[in-house]
């Protein structure tokens, strides 16, 4: 069920009307088995079957979190068998046939004729949405016990409660359960400001979402459509410019809308965006993107391998495993893989040049930092956005020959995207300056401004829509 | 107010919706009423004595009413596609749509040579419109006129409204249950569709495989009593060279497999009607196109009756 549907605006309005008698009630029980029956309806309404892999999943997990908790002795052994479990899944519903591929293509290098990604099952292709998501949260819980930095519940419900909480299950943010579980014990009643706040991250959420991103997505979208229409310079800039909003609006937008969700049940999910095109450094980057993700990666990757505890050589090594598992996460092709393997390479002359603390010294260097990091980070994005490695490569080519042959291709579609990618560009330039537009309202009328700022976008969210898409990181 | 700002978003949400509402221009709506029409009639189950079926040019260039009334008043029913091909499925589909309990069935197809390529006897759209999700398919049958109101726009179109600078759509369409697409242009242009043309058949030319396919399903529904009539919708003097010379389309030859197959052929005038871009018909000429074939046949079947 997509949040941008009319059947997602029927469902949530029903489960808040429910929410609210249930939790008057007083029963606990009933209040988990009515989060979990409804967050299993959310999740198998776009398709039934693959509701037995959260069960599954979720009960390796549940079961493995008890046995390590019981089992002192022995709770590396259940650790390793949650782990496989989830890696086993993924490796099945997600990469199988990416490895397959890759198996035929070196036996072919090897004159050893094989098909067997032509034999992968047919179930085994369909990507079922948001796996990525709740099997690191599931992961999470267990490597969490097996720390001892929580106790595992003992209550199947609530276990799943925190694992398929819908808000968040198909494209997180990914949470604790040390976070989450805590909190879905002891469900605060809501204030009308908290209620406000809730409506308007939900509202922002839209608009980033319907009006930014789809509308840019076909500015964007006709370019990748066809990669070779021109070979104009300044229009693949902005065609990847156009990517770098629509991607970063989209997920966060998703973030906004589950956040705010979260604030209506009385929960708090923490910040998964925070401006990431305002970064000075790679690494103000990726502590401003997709917070949640990289910090599961910080924490049960990175920090486990050894961080940066053994020596400045294997911290990069480490840092490099960390970011191109991280791209493979995000999707089973060589395009992540070099996406991630590219932003290691930023990272690791970021750390051995220091160039953004050599920047910041001179005159406009945070500017200069703000423009070399975005720059750097659009370039990855051609990886992380194009069909294959050649075509990311012929943009790629199109973007630093300057002036090609080919003119800059504009109709309907384009222009409308610019005009979007133009507002998109100005409201992080105010957030950026910092700009206080209520300032500028008679301070009589500025307790209004809150209000009527999410009126109008509200009105823009039903007027000004693109047209529907799925978010991005459901493909995750 | 503040403590109730959430009822007060939607209520001014509500109102300020009343003016976009008034501003909007009946093809702006078009979208939601295209969607609805395709669902429609993809999904109405019910079965009829005359299926009419071919591409884009027959749906907006038959009109079934007009063709009824000239034809003992016998319920037809337009089953065209976009860019539709006669490929298995989609003559499957249209035998489904007959009347089997009935008499009297015939089946009436255009055939346009972009009909008869491999790419379009993929039947894309009437694929797609098949494979519709129920969820979408119910939104569209039963909260498509709510959607009507909330139709959004783009921002310079928008912004072109609301300076009285935005110019009336050139197009007009009226959608009909019976499958019916009536269009025209305010201002035709008559060289619009060849420009496309140019370049239509460039990797995907008429195919001997598909026509073989049609005709082996004109062969099995004369064999099955029905009537098949097959006619070449109108197209610009351009157009019908292009389909001539890079199609590599020759009407002679075809007509003569087809009727060898059983089916009746109707010729039909391209200069007696006038299409709005070269190659559809615009709505008075469809009107009349529709009357004169049910003409024709109904001459046809008498003469071949003795």
């Amino acid at each position: 069920m997509l949040f941008n549907s009319f059947i997602f605006f029927v469902f949530g309005s029903l489960f808040f009307l429910l929410f609210y008698f249930i939790k008057r009630s007083g029963s606990r029980e009933l209040r988990w088995g009515f989060l979990v029956a409804a967050s299993f309806f959310f999740y198998g309404w776009w398709d039934w079957r693959f509701l037995f892999l959260i069960l599954t999943s979720g009960f390796i997990d549940y079961f493995g979190a008890r046995g390590i908790y019981r089992y002192q002795k022995q709770k590396k052994l259940f650790l390793i068998l949650s782990i496989l479990g989830n890696v086993g899944s993924l490796a099945v519903f997600k990469y199988s046939g990416f490895i397959a591929e890759n198996i035929d293509m070196v036996l072919g290098l090897a004159g050893v004729k094989s098909n067997l990604a032509g034999d992968i099952p047919e179930f085994m292709l369909l990507l079922p949405v948001g796996i990525s998501f709740y099997t690191f949260q599931s992961m999470s819980y267990t490597i969490d016990v097996y720390r001892g930095q929580m106790k595992p519940t003992t209550n199947v419900l609530h276990f799943f409660a925190y694992l398929s909480l819908f808000p968040q299950l198909v494209a997180g943010p990914i949470v604790r359960a040390t976070d989450l579980l805590p909190q879905l014990r002891e469900l605060r009643p809501t204030s009308e400001i908290e209620r406000w706040n809730g409506f308007k991250l939900i509202i922002i959420g839209f608009f980033k979402k319907v009006v930014l991103a789809d509308n840019i997505a076909p500015l964007v979208n006709s370019g990748f459509a066809n990669i070779h229409m021109t070979d104009n310079g300044p229009f693949w800039w902005i065609v990847i410019i156009g990517f770098a909003f629509q991607i970063y609006f989209d997920f966060s937008g998703y973030s906004d809308i589950a956040r705010g969700l979260a604030k209506w049940m009385g929960l708090h999910f923490r910040l998964n965006f925070n401006h990431p095109y305002h970064s000075r450094s790679l690494r103000e980057f990726w502590g401003r993107w997709h917070i949640s993700l990289s910090t599961w990666f910080r924490d049960f990757v990175y920090i486990p391998l050894g961080g940066s505890r053994k020596g400045r050589w294997n911290a990069h090594v480490f840092m490099w495993i960390t970011m191109v598992v991280s791209g493979l996460w995000h999707g089973a092709a060589w395009t992540f893989i070099i996406w991630g393997g590219l932003h290691a390479f930023y990272l690791s002359v970021e750390r051995v040049t220091r160039w953004p603390q050599a920047l910041k010294d001179l005159p406009a260097g945070g500017l200069v930092s703000i423009l070399i990091t975005n720059v750097l980070v659009l370039v990855g994005w051609v990886f992380f956005r194009a069909d294959s490695v050649g075509d990311a490569a012929v943009i790629l080519t199109h973007m630093f020959s300057w002036g090609g042959e080919g003119g800059f291709v504009i109709n309907d579609e384009i222009r409308n995207g610019l005009v979007w990618l133009t507002v998109s560009m100005a409201i992080e330039l105010i957030t950026f300056f910092r700009i206080k537009p209520h300032l500028f309202v008679p301070v009589k009328f500025r307790r209004f401004v809150d209000v009527i700022y999410v009126l109008l976008m509200m009105l823009a969210c039903i007027y000004l829509r693109g047209e529907g898409n799925v978010f991005i990181y459901f493909q995750f | 107010m503040l403590k109730r700002r959430i009822p007060y978003v939607f209520l001014f949400t509500a109102l300020l919706a009343i003016p976009f509402y008034y501003l909007r221009d009946e093809m702006d709506t078009e979208e939601i009423k295209k969607h609805r029409h395709w669902i429609a009639k993809t999904r109405n189950s019910d079965t009829f004595r005359i299926v009419f079926g071919g591409d884009s040019r027959v749906f907006r260039g038959i009109s079934p009413e007009h063709f009824s009334a000239e034809f003992d008043g016998i319920e037809s029913f337009n089953y065209a596609y976009w860019a539709n091909g006669y490929g298995k499925d989609y003559l499957e589909g249209i035998e489904k749509k007959m009347d089997s309990g009935s008499d009297f069935r015939m089946i009436v197809l255009g055939v346009s040579p972009h009909s008869l390529t491999k790419k379009t006897a993929r039947s894309k759209h009437y694929q797609w419109e098949q494979s519709r999700s129920k969820e979408h398919v119910l939104q569209t049958l039963y909260f498509s006129k709510i959607q009507e109101i909330f139709t959004p726009y783009d921002a310079i179109e928008l912004a072109e409204k609301l300076t009285g600078k935005s110019k009336p759509n050139n197009y007009r369409i009226t959608y009909h249950p019976n499958g019916w697409v009536e269009s025209y242009w305010i201002v035709s242009d008559t060289t619009h569709a060849a420009r496309s043309y140019k370049n239509l058949f460039k990797d995907d030319p008429v195919s001997d495989e598909v026509i073989q396919g049609l005709l082996e399903f004109v062969e099995r529904w004369t064999n099955m009593g029905i009537v098949v009539v097959g006619f070449r919708p109108p197209a610009s003097y351009t157009i019908r060279g292009y389909e001539r010379d890079r199609g590599g389309f020759s009407e002679v030859g075809f007509v003569e497999r087809f009727t060898n197959a059983g089916g009746i052929w109707i010729p039909v005038s391209p200069d007696a009607y006038q299409t709005f871009d070269g190659s559809h018909l615009e709505h008075k000429s469809a009107m009349r196109l529709s009357g004169d074939l049910a003409r024709q046949i109904r001459q046809e079947i008498k003469t071949e009756s003795r």
